[in-house]
This record gives C-alpha cells, sequence and structure tokens, in this order.
C-alpha cells in the first residue's frame, strides 16, 4: 500500500510540470496545443545531451544545468508553434501539427531513436532518503519548486492575461495590450514546462526515446478534466486543478494495476474518462455559463 | 472637438469618388452628442476613421482641434498622439469583456499596460474612479460576480467604463442601447451624460433610437445623410 502511494507521488512528480504547461495552454489559454508532446521529447533530448557534457560538476550544478536545457528545449517548439500562430496567422491547431513534424523530423536527424542514460550521474538522487525510491525527495522538491513558481505567476498580470486570452481571444485589442505577447509567452512557458517533464521522465527510466511523447496530450486532457471534477473550483482559474488532476490520474492508474488490469489498454481507459465527463458537463452546464472553450 | 476639412476616399487614386469631402464639425467638449443615419450610410467609417482603424491604401486629408491642440493628417493617417486619445465601444460590447472574469478583474485587466508584466495583479489602481464608482451605484452592480452573470445592461456599462481606463478624450459608441429594453438604454445614456461631465469626453454615440435621441439630444443630435454627388454629409439637426 505504502509503496503504491510513493509511486502515485514520484509519477505524479515526474508528470507535474507537463500538466502546468498543459494547465496553461489547454485550460487558460483554452488552445489545441498538441506541440506540447514534441516539447516532451525535445526537452528530453537537450536534458540529456547536456547531461553528457557535465559530468564532472557537482550534483546539484548537474542539475540546475539539465533542467534549464530541457525547460530551452521545450521553450524552442513553444516559439515555432506559437510565432506560426501569431505571425503567419494560422490556426494553432495547424500549427502545433506543422511543429510536431517538423522537431520529429529533427529529432531523428540528431539523435538515435533510444538512448541509454544508465553510464550517466543522476542528479535526481541528490537527495536520497526512501531506498526503493532514491529519487522521490527530489522530484517532490522540484515539484514544489515549480507549483511555488506558478502559483505566483498566475496572481501576476501577464498570469491574470493568459485566463483572459482564453476567456477571449479578441479582449486585448481594445485595450492595447499586445495579444501576441501574450499567446507567445504563454505557449513557451507551457512548452518549456513540458520539456521540463520530458527531461524528469527521462532521468527516471534512463532512456530517451523519440516516440516518448506519443499520448501526453491525451494524459494531460484526461488529468485536467479529472482535476476539475474534483475540485468544484468556481474561481476563473485554480492552480489545484492541474495538481489533483495529476495526483487522481495516477491513482487510477496504480488501482488499475493493482487489479491486473493490462496497461497497454490504458489509453482506452482515458478516453473513456474524457468521454463521461464530457457528457456530464454537458448534461449539468448551468443556463447561463461562460464558453469553455477545451471543457478543461 | 473641431473637425476641419475633413476629406476621405476608399483608395488613394485619383479618382473624385469622396466619400466625405471638406466636412467640417464641432462637438461640444464634455457633452454627449447622437450620430444618426441609416444603416451602411457611413456612420462606422466616421468613427473607423477618428480611431485611425481606416486601411493605409486610404485617402484622407483633415485637422482636428481637440483640448486647445491641432492635429493634422500625416501621409492619409491622424497622428497617434490623437488616436490614442480616442476610445471605442463596439456595439458587441461582449467582445470587450472576458466574461468569467468579475466587473472589477475586468476593469483591472482593461488598465493593463501592453506588455503585461510579473508585478502582481493588484485592484486599486483602475482609472476613472468616478465613472466606476458612480456606474456600480447606478446600475445596483454586483462587482464580485462573473461578467457572464450581470445583465445586459451592466455590461455594457462595463465595456464603457473599461474603455475609460486608458487616457480619453473622446469615447465613440456604437448603438449603445441596441440590445437594451428602454429603462436600460436610458439609464445608459444617463451615465454616458455624467461621464462626459465628471470626466471631461467628448462622446459620440450611434443610435437608432428617436426616442433615446430625443429625450437626451437636446440640440446636440445629427445625421449623416448621402448628397446627390454621392458624398456624405454630417449636419447638425434642426
Amino acid at each position: 500500500m505504502i509503496n503504491t502511494l510513493l509511486v502515485i507521488i514520484e509519477q505524479s512528480m515526474l508528470h507535474l510540470p507537463l500538466m502546468f504547461g498543459a494547465y496553461i495552454s489547454f485550460s487558460l489559454l483554452k488552445i489545441p496545443d498538441l506541440s506540447i508532446e514534441s516539447a516532451y521529447v525535445v526537452g528530453a533530448i537537450f536534458g540529456s545531451y547536456v547531461l553528457m557534457g557535465t559530468s564532472n560538476l557537482p550534483l546539484i550544478g548537474i542539475l540546475c544545468i539539465v533542467v534549464a536545457a530541457s525547460c530551452v528545449g521545450g521553450a524552442l517548439v513553444g516559439i515555432v508553434s506559437s510565432l506560426l500562430t501569431q505571425k503567419g496567422k494560422f490556426a494553432h491547431l495547424l500549427s502545433s501539427i506543422v511543429t510536431s513534424g517538423l522537431f520529429h523530423g529533427i529529432n531523428q536527424f540528431i539523435c538515435p531513436a533510444y538512448v541509454s542514460l544508465n553510464k550517466m550521474d543522476n542528479p535526481l538522487t541528490l537527495v536520497n532518503v526512501v531506498a526503493q525510491h532514491p529519487e522521490l525527495i527530489m522530484l517532490v522538491i522540484i515539484g514544489f519548486a515549480v507549483f511555488i513558481t506558478i502559483y505566483f505567476l498566475l496572481k501576476t498580470e501577464i498570469g491574470y492575461c493568459y485566463a483572459a486570452y482564453g476567456n477571449n481571444p479578441q479582449f486585448f485589442k481594445n485595450y492595447e495590450i499586445s495579444t501576441s505577447f501574450v499567446f507567445i509567452t504563454g505557449v513557451i512557458l507551457a512548452n518549456a514546462l513540458a520539456g521540463m517533464s520530458g527531461y524528469l521522465f527521462a532521468q527516471s527510466n534512463s532512456f530517451v526515446e523519440l516516440n516518448m511523447g506519443v499520448g501526453k496530450g491525451l494524459l494531460c486532457i484526461t488529468a485536467l478534466m479529472l482535476g476539475k471534477g474534483l475540485t468544484f473550483i468556481k474561481k476563473s482559474f485554480s492552480i489545484i486543478v492541474p495538481l489533483v488532476g495529476t495526483c487522481a490520474y495516477f491513482t487510477v492508474q496504480q488501482l488499475l494495476l493493482k487489479i491486473g488490469f493490462n496497461l497497454k489498454y490504458f489509453t482506452a481507459v482515458q478516453a473513456i474518462i474524457v468521454l463521461l465527463l464530457l457528457i456530464y458537463t454537458h448534461y449539468n452546464k448551468p443556463i447561463r455559463s461562460p464558453n469553455d472553450g477545451l471543457g478543461l | 472637438m473641431l473637425i476641419e476639412n475633413l476629406s476621405f476616399k476608399f483608395d488613394n487614386s485619383n479618382s473624385s469618388d469622396y466619400f466625405f469631402k471638406d466636412l467640417t464639425v464641432y462637438f461640444i467638449p464634455n457633452h454627449v452628442h447622437f450620430i444618426q443615419g441609416d444603416n451602411g450610410v457611413g456612420k462606422s467609417t466616421f468613427f473607423a476613421i477618428l480611431q485611425g482603424a481606416i486601411d493605409k491604401k486610404s485617402f484622407l486629408l483633415a485637422r482636428i482641434r481637440l483640448n486647445e491642440l491641432l492635429y493634422s493628417t500625416d501621409n492619409n493617417q491622424l497622428p497617434d498622439t490623437f488616436t490614442k486619445q480616442v476610445h471605442t465601444v463596439q456595439q458587441n460590447y461582449d467582445n470587450m469583456i472576458a466574461n468569467q472574469f468579475t466587473f472589477m478583474e475586468n476593469v483591472q485587466l482593461a488598465h493593463l499596460p501592453k506588455y503585461p508584466s510579473l508585478k502582481s495583479f493588484s485592484f486599486g489602481q483602475a482609472g476613472g474612479e468616478n465613472a466606476l464608482l458612480d456606474s456600480v451605484a447606478l446600475f445596483s452592480i454586483n462587482v464580485d460576480k462573473p461578467a457572464y452573470l450581470l445583465s445586459g445592461g451592466q455590461r455594457q456599462l462595463l465595456a464603457i467604463v473599461m474603455a475609460l481606463q486608458k487616457p480619453t478624450h473622446v469615447l465613440l459608441l456604437d448603438e449603445p442601447t441596441a440590445t437594451l429594453d428602454k429603462k436600460n438604454a436610458f439609464m445608459i445614456i444617463e451615465s454616458l451624460k455624467r461621464m462626459a461631465q465628471n470626466l471631461g469626453i467628448t462622446i459620440l454615440v450611434t443610435c437608432h433610437d428617436k426616442e433615446v435621441v430625443e429625450k437626451y439630444a437636446q440640440g446636440n443630435s445629427f445625421t449623416i445623410k448621402q448628397s446627390d454627388s454621392g458624398n456624405r454629409t454630417l449636419m447638425k439637426d434642426g
């Protein structure tokens, strides 16, 4: 039981930055930002490559540098997709699909299909207290740091603007506020967080694999819908949603494992959860309710 | 605000198809003015000219005196120093509101700079306080309610207050009473009159509602008409 709980915490912390990123793009900006799947992989590649070049540094130094590098990798994807949308005037769904295709090709070119990190230093073991889960404490510390950062970010001018954009993308042009600035910084931040999660996942599993981002979009949508369904938040936005959603998602996953469910069918479970929540939301919508965009 | 010899046409060619030709009109400061005219006659175009929102291929020549300063067109455009003082409330005012945010949050959002920063999003910096407090009291607005739960009149007023969050000397309203019942329509115009006086702004309102115009124009109503030559004229009624 304790071990299951620790696994849920560990998995939740690994995915927490990704979930905050998805929360910013899917729930606040309300855009179908599929490029987070690419950002996840590019972040893992950047982090892993930088890790290979930092073997002589102390673990804390390595950790800071590789996490920063993974964020840069993810942000790079965000820069491309957001610029395509804002400057190229494409729909963001199209921009993110084009960006994903672009980076998938680049990844194939710069990185083998599988990169092992087994022989590298593991900076996530910097604080090793729980023997069976040597990375747990560092993952909790990183997750907490990301939580605090996003918590304060969403109390700032730009944080409110992300939510306002999702509410009404036409809003800012009426008040001489740069819509492009709000959109681009939001997408970059979301993708940078996805990149960080990609590295954490790669480090925790000791490998980078070029298809590791597949299905992360659905994971995020499922977790965010669970988070929204479980929190009953009435405010226009709340940082609790992605946190609760991630924990709920991995709790469901571990419970299914406990009863012998084969996780290769788990995407079907995710799809059913999303479908049920969408149907429930549709039939329980108040008569006067705002446009909820993607429903996240 | 005195508009002198305004000439406008949609293309910059040598054609003589002027939309407005040598239009001169005076709007009294701190007053509400009504602009009437048939659909498609040019009310929106007139507003677009004042906002600086016309196509760059258009021809525009004008001089505008506002608050004892003279603004002249340069390269077919009114200078930014003028157009930045002009704000508009669209007919579809919901486009100007973030519906899930409260009245106060919306007002605060409208107050943000061009590039929102990492500064804390705090209340208490909103401009046009008189207009804000006056409106909240008149319309009995619960400022902590999300905007989508406010009535049409309250949302219209919210859009007006938000438009006033940036330095404004001229406020343009496109059919502000079109979707409102009589009571709310009258309340909106009453609010506008008070705002014009208290904030020292010139307000231009396009309006098809004869009853509203008769009740509130007090000599400040104008009509845009198309002359036989095709040009539009903006004449004071009566």
